[in-house]
């Protein structure tokens, strides 16, 4: 398998079999410089359309409007030599989820274009030519981050590339939220708890399943009142305990710590909200749980009965 | 009947659970005797029984959460020891509560069994640990009865649970369980840290300022009342976390610390047996209050021990083969431990 970008792209966009996705991701886990391209691909599947749903555009100026009416009656008048489909719709929540995760949109031309776009975007962000420009703040180099898990530093990276639009145009549907719950704790084996940190002024806004290097990589994201969004990010890490230890990776105050085997990361902007104290929380079990989806033992059951 | 059956289950990972208790504090001598289990083999089990090595983790009561307070002695066990920790006054106290099993991401509802370990310092600076469990008794009583519990309760090949016709095999051959078995079929999972009672389990002695001995065994008693496990709190998986960290939140939990007096005939060897409390004089020696808890990533409990032979003057082990095999097997455990977090 030569992995070029068009098998990257359509890897990304879950058009390759499932023999390919295999040999692909087995090619990624050998090559750290292969899964940070395939990444880098996959954070630009930015939900779009829903971050500019709710954009209120200006009104179409009067003459422009009559200006396209003139070219269309010309371009009507001349026979017809090819036919133009129409743009395909982006995918939703295709954002991480494809890298990450596990949807299998079907393959149009025109989001490979968009996804190419897309991509060159965030290829951009990474190298900062357009710093101050799309992001305030937005500096030309990352510093190198020592001792940060190359999957904190994709989500973190990822992360930078959310405004608050990108998540503020509706909650996720409740039963995509339960379904995506179970399938984290039956299919991806996660025994994890959904905090609600509406305490510290944040709210619930969606749950991804996601892959890093053919694992799951869980991503909860969260509003707070003011600025951008707050994500907890979540991977199986069979390690001991660490504690709380926060960091700056790819332009993002980050706060992680693993416990009970989780790996967690909490994902801000600098002048975000104080994430420490949202870290401790979250920690400390202070925090109550949203959707519960585990089931209790059968035992329990009949214990209430 | 119909109850036992249900918790047939529980009960096998509460088998692992009894070792990891007893694992907890650190049992079983090296060579405890010539045909006894060695703490290598012992620690290994618990960790073939949880499925595998957790690095860094107790290899027993693996999840837990750190507690500090005080314990308010009243005094009233003076007459019976000399230990410090238990004349009348205020000391400090390090702990931690856990729930039985190897799996430190293990959903809460899965371990009925819970423990306290507590490590009381003196005005002396002797310190007194002790792990107890919300079970009163014992599955099993000796350190080779441990081992084969362990074995039973390995995972099925391919599967999540032990081996049905294994764990049967054991109790067959290990009918001193059936208290333990009892105990629990009576006694459903409490809804939190807060309102169960932890057990000393094991029988010590206690010798006083005179020189004379007693048998004992205690029990942490809770003033909260209890109320069995719902399934609500069964679908969060860190629901004992969370129900403690509120609780104390809100106000310090208090337990009574219960010292209850053998009679001769007791048996002091045998955990497996209780004793007719309620036929025995019980000393009230005095308030746990609980005013803090942290996650034990970064809380002070996280690299204690709590040897349940580390004891102050005043209280000695009894005669007991299972407490008197804690030692090497919690020091095995430990090793390990802090062996693999060096690594990471």
């Amino acid at each position: 398998m030569v992995a070029d970008d068009a098998l990257l792209m359509a890897y990304v966009d879950g058009d390759l079999t499932p023999q390919q996705n295999q040999e692909l991701e087995r090619l990624m886990d050998a090559s750290p410089d292969l899964a940070q391209r395939v990444s880098r691909l996959m954070a630009s599947c930015l939900p779009y359309e829903e971050a500019f749903a709710r954009q209120k555009l200006p009104p179409v100026p009067e003459s422009l409007k009559l200006k396209i009416a003139a070219l269309a009656s010309q371009h009507s008048a001349a026979p017809a030599t090819a036919s133009v489909s129409a743009p395909a719709t982006v995918r939703k929540d295709s954002v991480f989820a494809r890298l990450f995760g596990q949807s299998r949109p079907k393959f149009a031309w025109m989001a490979l274009t968009f996804a190419a776009g897309a991509a060159c975007y965030a290829l951009v962000l990474q190298v900062g030519v357009l710093n101050g420009v799309l992001k305030p703040g937005f500096e030309a180099s990352a510093p190198a981050v020592a001792q940060t898990l190359p999957w904190v530093q994709q989500a973190a990276a990822y992360q930078h590339l959310y405004t608050r639009e990108t998540v503020d145009y509706g909650a996720q549907p409740a039963d995509v939220v339960t379904k995506t719950l179970a399938d984290i704790r039956d299919a991806d084996g996660l025994a994890l708890r959904v905090p609600d940190l509406s305490s510290a002024g944040l709210t619930f806004k969606r749950v991804q399943r996601l892959r890093f290097n053919n694992k799951a990589l869980i991503q909860l994201v969260y509003l707070p009142e003011k600025g951008a969004p707050v994500a907890l990010c979540v991977m199986k890490e069979p390690k001991p305990d660490q504690s709380l230890a926060q960091q700056n990776v790819a332009q993002m105050n980050v706060v992680t710590w693993r416990q009970s085997e989780l790996g967690y990361a909490l994902i801000g902007e600098p002048e975000g909200v104080d994430l420490n104290a949202i870290a401790r929380l979250v920690a400390d079990r202070s925090a109550g749980q949203l959707f519960a989806v585990s089931r209790a033992p059968m035992w329990v059951a009949d214990i209430q009965k | 009947m119909k109850k036992r059956h249900l918790l047939s289950f529980p009960l096998a990972a509460v088998a692992v659970a009894l070792g990891a208790w007893g694992y907890h504090a650190g049992w079983l001598a090296p060579v405890f005797s010539p045909s006894s289990p060695t703490a290598v083999q012992i620690v290994d089990e618990m960790e073939a029984a949880a499925g595998r090595a957790h690095p860094g983790f107790r290899r027993n009561h693996a999840k837990g959460l750190c507690i500090t307070g005080r314990f308010e002695s009243s005094g009233n066990a003076v007459e019976i020891t000399q230990a410090s920790v238990l004349q009348r006054a205020s000391v400090p106290l390090i702990g931690r509560l856990s729930a039985a099993g190897g799996d430190p991401a293990q959903a809460d509802a899965h371990g009925m069994i819970r423990s306290m370990a507590l490590g009381l310092t003196g005005a002396d600076g002797q310190t007194w640990y002790t792990a107890m469990n919300s079970v009163p008794v014992f599955a099993v009583n000796t350190p080779q009865g441990l081992y084969e519990q362990l074995r039973a309760s390995m995972p099925e090949y391919g599967g999540t649970g032990p081996d049905p016709q294994k764990m049967n095999a054991f109790k067959q051959a290990h009918p001193e369980i059936q208290p333990f078995e009892v105990w629990l079929a009576d006694h459903p999972a409490s809804s939190g840290f807060d309102n169960t009672a932890y057990y000393s389990v094991n029988a010590f002695r206690m010798t006083n300022a005179q020189g004379q001995v007693r048998f004992v065994r205690w029990s942490m008693v809770p003033e909260t009342a209890y109320t069995p496990m719902s399934a609500a709190e069964g679908n969060d998986p860190d629901f004992l976390a969370f129900g403690f960290a509120n609780r104390v939140a809100h106000s310090p939990v208090r337990w009574h610390l219960m010292i209850t007096l053998a009679e001769p005939g007791d048996p002091t060897t045998d955990a497996t047996l209780r004793w007719p409390e309620e036929q025995r004089r019980q000393i009230d020696a005095g308030v746990l209050v609980i005013d803090r808890q942290q996650p034990q990533i970064d809380g002070a409990c996280r690299d204690i021990d709590f040897n349940p032979l580390a004891l102050p003057t005043g209280i000695e082990p009894s005669d007991d083969p299972l407490l008197l095999a804690r030692e090497a097997a919690y020091a095995e455990s430990h090793k390990r431990r802090v062996e693999e977090e060096a690594r990471h």
